[in-house]
């Protein structure tokens, strides 16, 4: 796992994307931090975080993309598949160096506060409740797209349905209080976003058999839940796009309250992504 | 060492490896040879660890690769037929990598490791350079290199001399043979030669099953050849048969070719009758000039395309190739027997149809 992390690390930097993801991740910072603090004269950090966040998903699906994707490409993950570790450890080594990366842009950012003190009384406590906050979205990003590009042996392919579910994400909240919020409309919506779900589900792990299953369970919960309490549906559309909110829960974090339950939320997101790419990898060679 | 038994991969309609069984073992070179498409680089695959068997098992040292994966592929040290290589990687940091990767822990230890597989391949020269600028050749070496760095009990290699020039060729063969010393080797070829000069044992393989095992010195009597000589005479042709025809212990002549006033003829003869010195005479005396007077006998080659055509002929149902063997049909060798061309076409077309990204 050691050899994997200080590989796939180095790689990041021989190549050029670790180099222009450290550019350009820190020119933009500076760039927020130059107009809301140094010109604004404001001393709280984490304001800066929300447009760097825009940034971090544009970034991502350039790290992420060559995770996997390349090595089936190469048919190096011969060499990694059968040298004797297993599929959890390689994942992880890789997984750790992309959020090493992160961490290390984000260190810079750690010395921002500080300097600060010149405006003001600076709050440490939100400013680096707030990166931690900003690390484990990034972290929780990494492992989505990490996942995506394990399905594929095309890199590009994987950057850009990252990106297409980065999206989804980011507009997710939005669109999701665009609906009404009847008992009806819930149904109807809820049921298209699981049938949505669930086929892209089958695309990846084509096994009709679960698949099918889970779509039987799945929607026949709903249906019953719709006719036996339908008032429990009110209001839950808004709710289920709110959970694909990646970027959403952030905002605590960046109004200076340290989220508990965002954390716990990002951690989940981290563990299911990394499972289901331990299982992508393990598909593919029982196939 | 290695045991298999009743080794099978089926993928949904069709089969790649069928029911395969075989040991090898300590100190032994195995030699898989067969067509291309035959199922050797699957059955190699399986025995890594990198693909699972649909049924059969796979012993590796006495540890069951199927249960306890991780601790049977540390024995192993694997070569695929494409070399697993990073291109953006130096050639000693790559060793390292892989090093590292098996296992070996501390800096010097693994230098000391790299160094001497580096040595032993010939790649040392190379060491601080991309493997993306190496030559074709020298990527294969670093391919070995990789599959020997941890001085693992078993090596297999898929295909090991492809890509090298003859100088290289017979270095490298010689350095499978230094192995086997105190390794056991598993190598798969479709060049005949390559397995004859460096197996103890060959198994022939066509379309996911065994064919034959033997040693390659027994390999022969599998096959019914005649007694006979075979010659290239320079005269009058009814006049050569008629004497030949006429001598003693003679079954009967065969006319393999005719130009100009050479002529190419098998002559079979009853079992245990050596009657060169008499035939050299004989014609001499009428005047008509041995130019060239061998014993018959069917080499590897031949025999090799005997044993696929019998193989055919007693199966009826035939299975289908197997994808990840079609993608080794497209690279066709110029060394390949004929018929196994023909069967590529079909591997081919075949691919282009199923091609998926997932």
């Amino acid at each position: 796992m050691k050899a994997i992390f200080k590989k796939e690390f180095r790689g990041y930097f021989q190549g050029i994307i670790g180099w222009f993801f450290l550019f350009f991740f820190l020119i933009i910072t500076g760039i927020y931090i130059y107009v809301d603090n140094i010109l604004g004269g404001y001393p709280n950090f984490e304001v800066v975080l929300e447009p760097v966040s825009l940034v971090l998903c544009f970034m991502v699906p350039m790290v992420t993309m060559r995770f996997m994707a390349e090595e089936n490409k190469q048919k190096t993950d011969q060499l990694l598949l059968t040298s004797g570790v297993s599929v959890e450890r390689i994942v992880l080594g890789k997984l750790l160096a992309a959020f090493a990366l992160l961490a290390i842009a984000l260190l810079f950012c750690c010395i921002v506060p500080p300097v600060l003190f010149v405006f003001g009384k600076v709050n440490f406590a939100t400013a680096y409740g707030g990166i931690l906050g900003f690390f484990l979205m990034g972290c929780a990003y990494i492992t989505l797209g990490a996942f995506i590009s394990c399905t594929t042996e095309h890199q590009i392919l994987a950057a850009i349905v990252t990106y297409g579910v980065i999206f989804f994400t980011w507009l997710a909240q939005g669109v999701g209080n665009l609906f009404e919020t009847d008992a009806h409309t819930a149904y109807v919506g809820i049921a298209i976003l699981l049938l949505l779900v669930i086929l892209a589900v089958h695309m990846l792990m084509k096994n009709s058999l679960i698949t099918g299953i889970t779509a039987l369970l799945t929607e026949g919960t709903l249906i019953g839940i719709k006719l036996l309490k339908p008032s429990l549906l009110e209001g839950k559309l808004a709710d289920v796009f709110g959970a694909f909110s990646v970027i959403g829960k952030m905002d605590n974090f960046l109004l200076g309250v340290f989220d508990l339950s965002a954390v716990i939320y990002y951690l989940t997101i981290i563990a299911l992504f990394y499972f289901l790419s331990v299982q992508a990898i393990k598909k593919r060679r029982w196939n | 060492m290695i045991e298999v038994k009743n080794l099978t991969k089926r993928y949904e309609d069709h089969l790649a490896v069928d029911n395969l069984s075989f040991t090898v073992k300590k100190g032994e070179i195995l030699g898989f040879l067969g067509p291309n498409g035959a199922g050797k680089s699957t059955t190699m695959n399986i025995l890594t660890g990198y693909i699972s068997p649909t049924e059969g098992s796979i012993m590796i040292n006495g540890i069951d690769m199927v249960k306890k994966p991780e601790k049977a592929k540390k024995c192993i040290g694997y070569l695929p037929e494409q070399p697993p290589l990073y291109p953006d990687m130096k050639v000693r940091e790559y060793l390292d990598f892989v090093a590292e990767l098996k296992g070996i822990s501390g800096k010097d230890k693994r230098a000391e490791a790299v160094k001497e597989a580096m040595e032993k391949t010939g790649t040392g020269d190379v060491s601080e350079r991309l493997i993306k600028h190496l030559s074709k050749g020298y990527k294969q070496r670093v391919g070995i290199a990789q599959a020997i760095v941890t001085k693992p009990e078993i090596v297999i290699l898929d295909e090991p001399t492809v890509g090298l020039d003859p100088v290289q060729i017979i270095e490298i063969r010689e350095l499978i043979k230094s192995f086997a010393i105190d390794h056991t080797v598993i190598l798969s070829s479709h060049i005949l030669s390559e397995i004859s000069a460096v197996c103890d044992n060959v198994m022939i393989i066509n379309k996911g099953k065994l064919i034959v095992t033997d040693t390659t010195e027994g390999l022969s009597k599998h096959l019914s050849v005649r007694n006979g000589i075979k010659l290239t005479l320079k005269g009058d042709e009814t006049k050569a048969v008629d004497i030949l025809n006429s001598m003693e212990g003679v079954e009967e002549v065969e006319i393999v070719k005719k130009e100009e006033d050479v002529i190419e003829l098998n002559v079979y003869t009853s079992e245990g009758e050596d009657i060169r010195e008499s035939i050299y005479f004989e014609l001499a005396g009428a005047r008509i000039a041995v130019l060239e007077q061998s014993a018959l006998s069917m080499d590897l080659e031949e025999m090799f395309l005997e044993f696929i055509k019998k193989s055919e002929e007693n199966s009826e149902v035939i299975p289908e190739e197997d994808e990840a063997d079609a993608e080794e049909a497209t690279v066709i060798e110029e060394e390949d027997p004929k018929p196994v061309n023909e069967g590529a076409k079909d591997v081919r077309e075949e691919e282009t149809k199923d091609e998926s990204d997932l």
